[in-house]
């Protein structure tokens, strides 16, 4: 779900706004226009129509504008996806698929300047009655990309998709604006990305960007998708209820209605109690998934995310920016028991080791970049490679340098950071294991030594997640930085060959393999929990599920 | 005796606003400092740093801790709790949120009122019973429970399997109420408490115990006293005696219990809610303290400590009129 969250919540709560925006912003392989596929990918085994399904999430509502940074979260982007609609969705695999409910086509018809002409369907319309047609496309380059865009009130409009500011040179229309011709300022390799969730921009224009969608109005947040809002208590739940007006295959269900459980610990019950039907949950605990499965008549099953856990070295210590200090610590850690404790225990099948930094296993593109380096423990490579740098062991067993002691402190985190601790030990490295009432603070502020978090890797579109090993750059936590690597990304991210780009990024993760900025540990599986009656749920490797909801039926 | 009360409000009115604004001013520097209330806006990777600085500024944030609690307080005494960092009006929350969690507390101390007199006096009458031992193991079984514990023990062995037998859903362990409740007026009552059964129940169990321990001891004191064994001999009635002599004298030092107790319902109320996925004022309390969020802690706790004290004193009141000699003093 895009939310029911396992313990951690702060951190895990950030993680999944995080995948939802990174669905937002993501794109996909330019030229990727002619997916056979339309609005939902999955295949549509026989259902019945009718019936309501009720979906737990973890996760509340401040808003319904997913392009405002006061409401965006992965549970209204989830929400979203079947009432604004988009010019690609994301298929299970992450890549982008053209929505042929929504367009005919969607064409880069130049590269020079890079040119993208969208087709809309005629019998497009919100549901009241309003088209849906190239004004929308008109509105959001104005509002959410464009830099400085103001508001009905003059105020400035705040958007999340900074990085797509400025990207647009014009948009124009024609064909009675049903055909919408966009011309780009630069290279943006991730146009797919652009125009999701289209806001209704006759009524955006009425109640302004910032805070018109703030509260629940049937009549303002109207729907261009298979399900309309229909009811909304704020903080407990939401309805969506099929849209009569949708001009494409009507949805299965009658209604979804999604119910806000900030405890996780209430799920199976309410499960058991055939009061909640479905839950996505991107970040389970063991206990939890092994509970679920003594459950009569529930279905359990893990998919592949595309996000992973790294260990962070921060460069603020002097000892960690010393290359030999991270590769020896890179060495010293016995990856495939960290996995065996982590993952393994979840599902031994789908629990993969990463070995990437800019892909996940699963996702197309991924590479094994490490050359097998680190593939297993080698702690006497990890003593030679400390020894060699003119560290030496005192007498109780940690390695030292002048009056510079090997021993650093670990932002604690369940699970992993005991694993670490003992690991380096036993090559004379001590850890120190640090509580913070608030871990994806503590690591946002750079106040650790060591430390895991986890993020997506932006499958269908990377340059949003670029950034983080940028110089200067969001989420750089312990603050990298090699002008080679920013080079090769910002080529990547400038790149509209979809080869050459993958390539760009593949030689930046291989320079980093000897920086070792951070050291991947293993791919985030989630787990999607649902009541044997119902059929059709498709999670996404981003984390999603909503997406194919229009699909969702009673068997 | 109406000088005396007077005074007594006024007595308990100076010390309690001082008190009150005392705490309030601690809750908000600690909860200012618990956290940044803007760590889910910077944890988003296209966020530009002026949006995000732009929210400070409207939240004022960036003024020091002492500035924005002056802020909050003198907006606070005009009836203006602020917004939440969320942007929601705060009183609107508040009020919303105080009807559900009064709805559980309400029911939940009536009834451990009603139950805990009647298993005291039962208790007390016919003690020694095997009914009185069976009422005082249930007691100290329900004072060992833990609230959390409890509540998932109803929802499992009770509600599953009840709704299960009767092949209808009749218990309900989330939220308050279904989404959308529309229908005859008898089938939306059924389902209010549904909702509220459970709840209720583990948040009174533990009140129920202890009233009832209490009533019991006080009724044998009472029931053993010499102006009881004066009425019997005067030929009143047992109901009469146990009623209007033992059982009055027994009530007086019951209301303040009942009035202490009070408080810890609140406190029992913020785990049965987040238990039951019911959105009152506990699970505000939470969410206020997870968001970092002083304006919404402080203006809770402004809330449920005049609750308080107004219980206490209507407690100390009723402890005079049910008292004469405390009226006397």
């Amino acid at each position: 779900m895009s939310g029911i969250r396992s313990p951690d919540r702060r951190r895990a709560r950030a993680a999944a706004v995080l995948v939802g925006v990174a669905l937002v912003v993501g794109g996909c392989r330019a030229g990727d226009t002619t997916a056979p596929t339309g609005r939902s990918p999955a295949p549509a085994p026989s259902v019945r129509a009718g019936g309501t399904l009720t979906y737990a999430s973890g996760q509340k509502l401040t808003g319904f504008n997913q392009h405002s940074p006061a409401s965006a979260s992965a549970f209204l982007y989830n929400l979203m996806t079947q009432v604004w609609p988009s010019t690609f969705n994301s298929a299970p695999d992450g890549q982008r698929v053209l929505n042929r409910e929504l367009l005919l086509s969607a064409e880069q018809t130049s590269s020079s300047p890079q040119t993208v002409v969208y087709r809309i369907d005629r019998r497009a319309a919100w549901s009241d009655g309003d088209p849906l047609d190239g004004r929308d496309f008109v509105y959001l380059w104005r509002t959410a990309y464009t830099k400085g865009a103001k508001d009905i009130d003059g105020s400035e409009i705040a958007a999340t998709a900074v990085s797509a500011q400025g990207v647009i040179e014009s948009v124009s229309l024609s064909d009675d604006d049903r055909t919408v011709t966009v011309v780009f300022a630069r290279p943006y390799p991730d146009w797919q990305s652009l125009f999701a969730l289209l806001v209704p921009s006759h009524i955006a224009e009425r109640v302004g960007w910032n805070r018109g969608f703030n509260e629940f109005d049937p009549a303002v947040v109207v729907s261009g998708g298979p399900f309309r809002i229909a009811g909304y208590r704020p903080d407990q739940d939401v309805t969506l209820v099929r849209n009569e007006r949708y001009w494409e295959r009507p949805a299965n269900l009658d209604a979804i209605v999604i119910r806000i459980l900030p405890d996780v610990g209430q799920l199976l019950p309410a499960m058991s109690n055939r009061e909640i039907d479905l839950a996505n949950l991107t970040n389970p605990s063991t206990d939890l998934v092994t509970q679920a499965r003594t459950v009569p008549g529930l279905t359990v099953a893990f998919y592949e995310l595309a996000r992973y856990d790294r260990l962070h070295f921060n460069f603020r210590n002097d000892l960690l920016a010393m290359p030999e200090v991270r590769r020896a610590i890179a060495l010293a850690l016995d990856r495939p028991a960290i996995l065996a404790r982590l993952n393994g225990q979840l599902d031994p099948a789908k629990a993969k080791i990463s070995n990437s930094r800019l892909y996940s296993p699963g996702e197309r593109g991924y590479e094994d970049t490490s050359g097998g380096r680190y593939d297993r423990a080698d702690p006497a490579g990890a003593r030679r490679l400390l020894e060699t740098a003119g560290f030496v062991r005192s007498a109780d067993g940690i390695y030292a340098r002048d009056s510079a002691r090997m021993s650093f402190r670990i932002l604690q985190q369940a699970r992993v950071d005991e694993l670490i601790q003992a690991q380096l030990r036993e090559v004379g490295i001590e850890v120190r294991i640090q509580s913070s009432p608030n871990v994806v603070d503590a690591q946002r502020r750079g106040d650790f030594d060591l430390t895991v978090a986890s993020r997506p890797t932006g499958a269908g579109g990377k340059a949003g997640e670029t950034s983080q090993f940028l110089t200067g750059g969001a989420f750089n936590l312990g603050r990298y930085s090699n002008p080679a690597v920013d080079d090769l990304i910002s080529l990547a991210n400038s790149e509209l060959d979809e080869a050459r780009r993958q390539s760009l990024y593949l030689r930046a993760d291989q320079v980093m393999w000897d920086d070792m900025p951070t050291l991947p540990l293993q791919q985030a599986i989630g787990v999607v929990i649902h009541r044997d009656t119902f059929s059709n749920i498709v999670p996404e490797i981003a984390g999603g599920l909503f997406v194919s909801a229009n699909h969702w039926g009673l068997r | 005796m109406g000088t005396a009360v007077g005074a007594l409000i006024l007595r308990r009115v100076a010390v309690s606003v001082p008190l009150l604004l005392l705490t309030s001013l601690l809750v908000f520097v600690l909860v200012a400092n618990a956290g940044d209330p803007l760590a889910d806006l910077r944890a988003q990777p296209d966020v530009a740093p002026e949006v995000i600085d732009a929210q400070r500024r409207a939240l004022h944030l960036d003024e020091p801790v002492l500035a924005r609690y002056g802020r909050w307080l003198a907006s606070a005494v005009q009836g203006d709790l602020g917004t939440s960092i969320a942007g929601r009006d705060v009183a609107g929350l508040l009020w919303q949120r105080m009807q559900v969690t009064l709805r559980m507390i309400v029911l939940a101390v009536a009834l451990a009122i009603g139950l805990g007199l009647a298993f005291g006096v039962v208790g007390a009458v016919r003690h020694y019973s095997r009914l009185d031992h069976s009422l005082t193991f249930l007691s100290y079984v329900a004072l060992s429970l833990p609230v959390f514990w409890l509540a998932g023990l109803l929802k499992e062995f009770l509600a599953v399997r009840l709704n299960r037998l009767v092949g209808r859903q009749v218990l309900f362990t989330v939220g308050d109420a279904d989404p959308n409740l529309t229908g005859p007026l008898l089938e939306r009552l059924g389902n209010y408490l549904g909702h509220l059964a459970l709840p209720t129940l583990a948040l009174m169990a533990a009140p129920i115990a202890v009233f009832g321990r209490y009533v019991r001891a006080s009724m044998l004191d009472a029931l053993s006293a010499d102006y009881v064994r004066t009425a019997e001999a005067k030929g009143a009635s047992r109901p009469r005696v146990v009623v209007h002599h033992a059982l009055r004298n027994a009530l007086a030092p019951f209301a303040t219990l009942v009035a202490l107790n009070f408080a810890h319902l609140f406190a029992g109320a913020v785990i049965v809610e987040r238990v039951f996925g019911w959105q009152g004022m506990g699970q505000m309390l939470l969410d206020g303290v997870r968001a970092a969020d002083p304006n919404v802690v402080s203006a809770w706790l402004l809330v449920t400590a005049t609750t308080v004290h107004l219980v206490n004193l209507l407690a100390d009141v009723a402890y005079g009129w049910l008292d004469p000699r405390v009226r006397v003093g």
